[in-house]
This record gives structure tokens, C-alpha cells and sequence, in this order.
């Protein structure tokens, strides 16, 4: 589903990531770890197309087709979604508005027909059950006055709406109660299938309990230094991130 | 109306034109001289007045960033009088409420309007009025409204009765039709709102023709105690036209006034929006919206002046600019001596959609009072990058993601505008204009 090789990417000159490698087929869920500042955040960015990133070389394939010709919404449209760690609030456009827009123009790059009123609202309350979201939430301006767990809970239903095929949780976990965490866990779960696939990517391992991923990355100065399973996370919550740093610096 | 007080501090005049002879002459090309003479005090006097001043030009700080007079000069030297079109009007003409009035180059046309007026509201000829107007003439005045009222022939006065609500909005469209040759039109409106009265005046100005046209508007609202009028002034003019639009307002005690400014364009544009709080715990709220491309050019001043205690005003106005276009905000607010227990807010915010697009923006406020609550402020920037990627992260396209974020920071504003016809009447133009 996902291939990346030799993925090398700066901002403003300053090289981040420094060779990534990682595949990702459907079905499966891939974690991955590192410390501040290892450039995991970038990898996500740069996966969505933001344009602030320079591709330096390398590849990324997805379905089977380069990337990097493509814009955000194309990206977005062939299946690739991204929960942001920051979810931006935007004054004015109704989660609700905003998500008929989504979409309808993501289902007509899939060649489906819209949705109308009726059938929209009618997915819609379906899928605010797989999050436990407020509808009069969703009728607010988007994200904005929302609580942290109530911004991620509506990155996670706005995943449910748009089903992608690969979805990455950029640091998901990060700021949420362990009630709220269980409810973003559940919902990933929930919309888990063979088909699809999720890279999880965290800071901490405490998510993984409730996301059980097939694979841990370590990244660690823009290179995924280390590749396990789940026993990788609890080594890294044991111990921490400096025997990684340590070895890597020796290496 | 006195305006003494504000004029003082409000208007600094540059009386040395450079080319007084020729402004003079130019003068007398855009003075109407119509055959009846009703107004013939008011109007020799300010006539008197503003060949004596001229009309502003760049060394007059008011009109420093629009110089009217130039394009005035340069292009009105032939002008000899408006000439009607045999143009069809009518399919230019929205159908926004049950109560509308047409006019032509600021003549009432009976045939374009139609209206059939509830109770308690009527409409007359503005010269029932005339001395009042005469009265008000006053030589630190606008010089577009002194030439305004020396060019005075018809008009009109609406008039609230006491405790009447009208709930229906009074819509003026003034259409300056330059199809033919050059126009000029001074149009001048009064509107005098009793005690308790509520009402919505709306004035739409719409542009036809290819021919430069200069539309000189005047309105007056007086509000009387406890009344609560809203007034909407909606430009959406060609790339022809030069708008001045004079709006003097008097709020007495417990009155509410709110002013809706909507510009989408025009050659050169320049509102004046002047509001006097006469009377104790009355109140006003101006919110303005201004989208200009191309060469436009969209100049908003206000003035909110705090003559007594215990008012409040609330002003926002936001701009989205595209093309080579400029916009200009100046906002005075006064809080005289005498006007404690004052809370008067200013917000004015900027999209610029390209790298040459102008925005020159300026808050003023002079207190005098000293138990007063008062802010201004003003930004300026692009469209947030971190919104617009958000929205693209999600499937939407750019070109509708920028659509989507324009429109609601344009809604801020229009979802003021109480009346939903002509809400969605203004809707619709900003979607025209932002979709280009």
C-alpha cells in the first residue's frame, strides 16, 4: 500500500529526514516511535503533501503511485488521511459544512455520486457513534473552542467519514485522559479492516495498549534506526530513548 | 444637524488649490442646474462655499490616498449633462423586498419602483425639508456634500412614525446609468425616524455603462429617542464608476443605529459614514465589508463621535483584496469631555489575496473623557496557509478550500444583516466576486 525508500526531505535547507525506508501493506498497523525532534512529525507532513517540505530524494508510493506529483486533496481523494497532532480551528465553517464538502468531492474523484442532505446526516450519525461526538458539537465552527480530546475525537470521526485506505495518527495521544484515549483507540479499532492500513506515530507507548500495532519503528535523527513488534514499545517505555541515542551515536 | 464640533477636529482643509480656475470650472460642469428652484438658499450657499475650498485634492490629509478631483478634472472636462438611455433598466433591478424605489442618475423613477408602504411610514419629496437642509449647510462640511446640496434638486425623505415598526425593509436602488455618455448623479436621501420606531433602510448603488459615471450620494438619519434603525448600503458598482457617499447620522438618548457598509467594487470608491451620539445609553454598530480586485479602489472613513455619557459603539470592517486593488480604512472615534462611562470598539481585518494589493489602514481615537472603555485594532495577512492545508489534508480543493475560508470570514459580517433577502442578495454578490 505504502512504499517509502529512501526518503530524504529538508525545510528551509535543513535536511530532516534522512533516508526512511518503511513499507506498509493493508491490514496492518505500524507504530512509529522516536524521540523530539527525530523528524516524525515531518515524515507525516511530508506524506500529506504539505509544500513547506522539500523532497530531496528518494520515493514514496502510494497504491502503487509516486506522490509527489500530487497535490494535498489528491492524496486526501486516493485514500491517505492524516490526524493532525494540532487540529486547526477554523472560525466560521461548520464541522458539519465542512465535511459535506470533503466528502462529496472525495466520493466524486471515487467516481460515487453525492451524498444529499438526508443521506449525508444520516452516515453522519452513524459514524459519530464510533467516537461518541456530539452532533451539536459538530454543528459549531470547526474545532474551534473545542476541547483537546474533543478536537481528536473529530480528527478520528472525520476519518470514519472519509474511509480511508491508509490513515497516520500524528502523536493522536498526545495531551488526552486515558477515557478519552480509549475512545480515539476504539474508534480506530472500529474502523480497522483488512483493507485498510494505520501508521501510528507516537511519542509514548501508553496508545499501544489500546492500538496493538504489528510493527515498531525508531526513528531517530530522520532514519528509522530500529524495526520490532510490540515488545520494541514497552523496551522503549523501560528504558527510554537514550541506549537508542546511544547506540546510534556509536554506530 | 451640527456638525461644528467634529468638523473642528475631523476635516483639516487645504483652501490653496492649485488650479482654482480650472477646479472652478469643473465645478460648474458637475453642479446640477436643474429648473425648479426650491432649493435655492441651500444651494447657492454651498455652492458658495465649496468653489471657494474646491474639491479636495492629494494635500488634503482626509483625501490624501483618494483623489477624487483628478480623475474628476481629467475626465469630466466635456461633461454636459446626463442623457437617458433607451436601455431596458429593469432586468438590472433585484427584487429584495416589497418596498422598493428606483432611481435614475438620482431621479425617482415611478415606472422601476415598487412599493406599497405599511402604516406608519411614508415618503415624500426631500423638499418638504428644505429648510432643514438649508439650515444644516455648514462650511466645514464634506465638500462632496456641499456640492451635493449645490446641486440639490429632488430627493427624498422617508419618514417613521412614532412607534412604528416596519418590519419589511425599505430598499432605495439608485442605478447610475452612463450607457450614453458621462453621468453625474447626486442623490439625497432623508430619513427621519421617530421615538420608538424600528425600521431597515437599505440603498444599493448598481452601475450600468461603459462611460465614466460619478455618483455623489448624501444621507441623513436622524433616530430618534428609543428607535432602533438599521441601515445597509450595499455598492456593486463597474469598473466605470466614482461613488462618494456622504452618511450623517444623529442617534438621541436610547436609540440603536446600526450601519451595514457592503462594497464590491467600483472605480474609485469613498464612504464617509459620520455618526453623532447625541443622546445618553444610545448606541451604535457599524460593520462594513469591503472586496475589491483589479484596480479597484475602496476607501471607507468613519467617525463615531461620544458627545454624552453612557454610549456604547462596536465597529468592525473587514477587507479581502485581490488584483492591484486598494482599500482604505480610517476610523476616528471621539469621546468628548462630557462622555463618561464610554465603551467604543474597533476592529478592522485584512485579506490580501495578492502581492499587489494596498491596504492602508488608520485608527484614530481622541479621548477626552477619562472613565472610558476603548480599543481599536487591525490585522493584515493571507489566507491562513495552516486553515487552507487543513481543508486540501481533507479532499477539498484549493480552489473551493480558499472559497470556504473567504466566505466565512466574509460572514462575520453579512450575518449582521438581519433580513435574509438581503443577507442572501449579498451572499450571492460576494459569491460572484470571490469565484472570479
Amino acid at each position: 500500500m505504502l512504499k517509502v525508500k529512501n526518503l530524504k526531505a529538508s525545510i528551509e535547507g535543513k535536511e530532516i529526514l534522512k533516508g526512511i525506508n518503511l513499507e506498509v501493506k493493508p491490514g496492518e498497523v505500524h507504530a512509529i516511535m522516536g524521540p523530539n525532534g527525530s523528524g516524525k512529525s515531518t515524515l507525516s507532513a511530508v506524506l500529506a503533501g504539505r509544500e513547506e517540505y522539500t523532497v530531496d530524494s528518494g520515493s514514496v508510493e502510494f497504491l502503487g503511485k509516486n506522490i509527489f506529483g500530487s497535490s494535498p486533496e489528491e492524496r486526501a481523494r486516493e485514500g491517505l488521511f492524516l490526524a493532525f497532532q494540532y487540529p486547526i480551528e477554523i472560525p466560521g465553517v461548520s464541522t458539519t459544512n465542512f465535511l459535506r464538502a470533503a466528502v462529496n468531492q472525495v466520493r466524486a474523484h471515487r467516481g460515487l455520486p453525492k451524498l444529499d442532505a438526508v443521506q449525508f446526516l444520516k452516515t453522519m450519525k452513524e459514524k459519530m457513534q464510533i467516537v461518541d461526538i456530539d452532533q451539536a458539537l459538530l454543528k459549531r465552527s470547526l474545532n474551534e473552542g473545542f476541547s483537546g480530546g474533543e478536537k481528536k475525537r473529530n480528527e478520528i470521526f472525520q476519518m470514519a467519514m472519509l474511509e480511508p485506505k491508509l490513515s497516520i495518527l500524528d502523536e493522536t495521544d498526545s495531551g488526552l485522559d486515558i477515557d478519552a484515549l480509549k475512545i480515539v483507540a476504539n474508534g480506530v479499532n472500529t474502523l480497522k479492516s483488512a483493507d485498510n492500513a494505520t501508521i501510528v506515530i507516537t511519542h509514548y507507548q501508553r496508545l499501544l495498549d489500546f492500538i496493538i500495532p504489528d510493527f515498531v519503528h525508531v526513528l531517530y535523527n530522520g532514519k528509522i534506526v530500529k524495526t520490532g513488534t510490540k515488545e520494541l514499545a514497552y523496551e522503549l517505555e523501560e528504558r527510554g530513548y537514550d541506549w537508542i541515542k546511544a547506540e546510534h551515536a556509536n554506530a | 444637524m451640527n456638525l461644528k464640533n467634529v468638523a473642528t477636529t475631523g476635516l483639516k482643509l487645504n483652501m490653496q488649490m492649485p488650479n482654482a480656475m480650472e477646479m472652478s470650472e469643473l465645478l460648474q460642469r458637475l453642479i446640477q442646474k436643474p429648473s425648479g428652484n426650491n432649493f435655492g438658499f441651500a444651494r447657492e450657499a454651498a455652492a458658495s462655499i465649496i468653489e471657494e475650498r474646491g474639491l479636495p485634492g492629494r494635500k488634503n490629509e482626509e483625501y490624501k490616498y483618494t483623489n477624487l478631483s483628478k480623475i474628476l478634472e481629467r475626465n469630466f472636462g466635456e461633461f454636459a449633462g446626463n442623457e437617458e438611455s433607451a436601455a431596458d433598466l429593469s432586468a438590472l433591478i433585484p427584487t429584495l423586498s416589497e418596498n422598493q424605489l428606483v432611481f435614475i442618475n438620482g431621479i425617482l423613477s415611478e415606472e422601476l419602483s415598487n412599493y406599497n408602504l405599511p402604516e406608519g411610514i411614508s415618503v415624500s419629496s426631500i423638499e418638504d425639508s428644505k429648510e432643514l437642509i438649508a439650515k444644516d449647510v455648514d462650511a466645514k462640511s464634506d465638500e462632496f456634500l456641499l456640492l451635493n446640496t449645490s446641486s440639490l434638486n429632488t430627493g427624498i425623505a422617508i419618514n417613521i412614525a412614532k412607534s412604528a415598526v416596519i418590519e419589511t425593509p425599505v430598499v432605495l436602488i439608485h442605478i447610475t446609468d452612463s450607457s450614453k455618455n458621462q453621468a453625474v448623479a447626486h442623490p439625497r436621501v432623508l430619513v427621519n425616524g421617530a421615538k420608538n420606531t424600528q425600521a431597515i433602510i437599505a440603498e444599493i448603488f448598481i452601475g450600468v455603462g461603459d462611460a465614466l459615471s460619478f455618483t455623489n450620494a448624501v444621507t441623513e438619519i436622524n433616530c430618534a429617542a428609543n428607535s432602533n434603525l438599521s441601515y445597509i448600503k450595499i455598492g456593486n458598482e463597474n469598473g466605470n464608476q466614482l461613488h462618494v457617499g456622504n452618511t450623517q447620522v444623529n442617534v438621541a438618548e436610547k436609540a440603536v443605529f446600526n450601519a451595514m457598509t457592503v462594497n464590491f467594487g467600483g472605480k474609485m470608491v469613498r464612504n464617509n459614514l459620520h455618526i453623532s451620539l447625541n443622546g445618553s445609553h444610545s448606541e451604535a454598530n457599524l460593520n462594513g465589508l469591503y472586496v475589491t480586485d483589479n484596480k479597484e479602489h475602496i476607501d471607507n472613513h468613519t467617525v463615531v463621535d461620544h458627545k454624552v455619557p453612557n454610549c456604547n459603539s462596536n465597529e468592525l470592517y473587514k477587507g479581502i483584496m485581490n488584483g492591484s486593488s486598494t482599500g482604505i480604512f480610517n476610523g476616528k472615534i471621539y469621546v468628548r469631555q462630557d462622555a463618561q462611562v464610554t465603551n467604543a470598539f474597533q476592529s478592522n481585518k485584512n485579506i490580501l489575496l495578492s502581492d499587489n494589493a494596498t491596504i492602508n489602514t488608520k485608527p484614530q481615537l481622541e479621548i477626552w473623557a477619562d472613565d472610558v472603555k476603548c480599543s481599536h485594532g487591525c490585522t493584515t495577512g493571507k489566507l491562513d496557509k495552516e486553515q487552507l492545508f487543513y481543508l486540501r489534508a481533507r479532499g477539498i480543493g484549493e480552489h473551493s478550500a480558499k472559497l470556504m475560508l473567504l466566505d466565512a470570514y466574509a460572514n462575520e459580517v453579512i450575518e449582521r444583516i438581519k433580513d435574509e433577502n438581503l443577507r442572501t442578495y449579498v451572499q450571492g454578490i460576494l459569491h460572484t466576486k470571490i469565484d472570479e
